[in-house]
């Protein structure tokens, strides 16, 4: 079966985090639960409504663990005014794409995301940040703009996370515990 | 610009940090060879992880042999002998620091400064020669970095990326042989590198550049008005700095995870992951 859009299957919104999404999925798994609809007609529809929810959770994890880093957006869903420049960024042509931009007179919100996205490619990230945070702002209700802008500026504790899930102690914490094994240690031995 | 490159030594392996050190002592030697005692005082730690970054890409084989050290005389250490890397990197980083003698010569022209300069400079000019392609390239990044801050810009992306270019330029100089898709990415883990040190100078150089009245890119890009108090003024600013500093960190750390594991040393991934990232809290809080 195809899915049009995972996001709206679990009725949660683009940028919801990942946890948000878990809680919906896992309502709508429990709503369409087959165990629910034993002697009912509606066990048929049911069972498709459950696939649905699942395929679309699928979607949406592997589609986010895809694009980890960098800003990946849905080519085919996309109806905007500046397709050549979003080919040139596929294709990985930022220079074409920036000198398109540059050219532009269209300002819109979209004209300042793609911008940030080119930015963001050539490692120019506290510009990154100003475009998306400016596109936000014109087009609060986009949710391609609002999962730009949000990413980027939880960039900090994305890194923050990498590192201490890495092990990281930051060098203080281990002189207290070292303390206080030396604490209960003196003790025991009295 | 120099020495902000470090490991987070608690969570290195015993083997590592004597690898890590070994390769301190590796260049520092390689220049009282070739180029005399005088210019051993440059030794600084981004060397050192350029080298041994250089090198994890090259997968050279490392040969170690045991030294006394003069300033600890006691112990015997131990260097990396026979690397071609450590001797390119000796030769670079005494180019780096000489350029740097030149650019506070221009900057302030002081007694020390400019007898500094005087004692460095025909190092600087046989190594200038003997790479001439590369310090050309790094002399372009300089003199681009030069009117930047003269015009005072105030796009901190443009500034940082005239000295990530360098950074990016040492390790393509050496990598020149390898294949293409790993001399992309380590060019990139390079250049987001690069990209945190001139940042994380910059932040820290605030006060004194105030003091000095000299171009700051922290300055021109959060609008600092002369005479404002200059800790409200870093506190203002904290959130969008820390985004500064840590936005090159995750994109070479993104890249470091794609590259294949052969390429990997733990320690080029401990000062990925640990030491820059101990380093910018650190610099975030002011310590120093």
């Amino acid at each position: 079966m195809a899915i049009t859009d995972p996001y709206k299957v679990l009725g949660v919104n683009r940028n919801d985090s990942e946890e948000t999404i878990k809680k919906a999925y896992r309502e709508l798994v429990k709503k369409y639960h087959p165990d629910k609809y034993l002697d009912s007609d509606l066990k048929d529809l049911a069972n498709e409504k459950l696939q649905e929810v699942n395929e679309a959770y699928d979607n949406i994890v592997k589609n986010r663990k895809n694009k980890d880093y960098g800003y990946t957006y849905d080519e085919g869903s996309y109806k905007g005014s500046f397709t050549e420049v979003r080919q040139n960024i596929a294709k990985g042509d930022y220079a074409s794409a920036d000198n398109i931009l540059r050219n532009s007179t269209n300002r819109n919100a979209e004209w300042h995301y793609l911008r940030g996205v080119v930015f963001q490619k050539q490692g120019w990230y506290d510009q990154a940040y100003s475009y998306f945070e400016k596109a936000h702002m014109m087009d609060p209700s986009n949710s391609e703009y609002a999962t730009a802008y949000s990413q980027t500026r939880s960039t900090a504790n994305a890194y923050r996370s990498n590192v201490y899930s890495r092990g990281y102690n930051s060098a203080d914490d281990d002189f207290c515990r070292l303390c206080q094994c030396m604490l209960c240690a003196s003790l025991c031995c009295r | 610009m120099i020495g902000y490159i470090k490991i987070y030594s608690p969570e290195l392996r015993m083997k590592e940090y004597v690898k890590y050190n070994a390769y301190y002592c590796g260049i520092c030697h390689s220049i009282r060879n070739r180029w005399g005692q005088i210019p051993r005082l440059t030794l600084n730690y981004d060397c050192v992880f350029l080298a041994l970054f250089i090198d994890s890409i090259l997968k050279l084989p490392q040969e170690y042999s045991d030294f006394r050290c003069i300033v600890h005389p006691v112990v015997k250490k131990k260097k990396v002998v026979q690397s071609s890397t450590v001797d390119y990197i000796a030769d670079i980083n005494i180019y780096l620091s000489y350029m740097k003698l030149l650019d506070n010569v221009h900057d302030e022209n002081n007694i020390i400064h400019s007898s500094t300069e005087r004692i460095m400079r025909g190092y600087g000019k046989k190594i200038k020669y003997k790479y001439d392609d590369l310090t050309e390239k790094i002399d372009t990044h300089l003199k681009e970095m030069d009117k930047l801050e003269k015009e005072k810009c105030d796009n901190i992306d443009e500034v940082a990326e005239c000295y990530a270019e360098i950074i990016k330029d040492i390790c393509l100089y050496k990598l020149n042989d390898t294949e293409e898709q790993l001399k992309n990415i380590a060019g990139k883990i390079a250049y987001n590198i690069g990209k945190w040190v001139y940042s994380a100078d910059a932040f820290d150089d605030i006060e004194k550049d105030i003091s000095k009245n000299m171009y700051n890119p922290y300055l021109t890009r959060f609008n600092y008005e002369k005479g404002n108090d200059i800790s409200a003024f870093k506190n203002e600013i904290k959130e969008r700095t820390s985004f500064i500093l840590y936005a090159p960190l995750k994109a070479a750390a993104d890249i470091y995870e794609d590259m294949e594991d052969e390429y990997k040393d733990p320690i080029v991934k401990n000062i990925i992951y640990e030491g820059l990232y101990d380093r910018t809290l650190k610099i975030l809080n002011g310590e120093k």
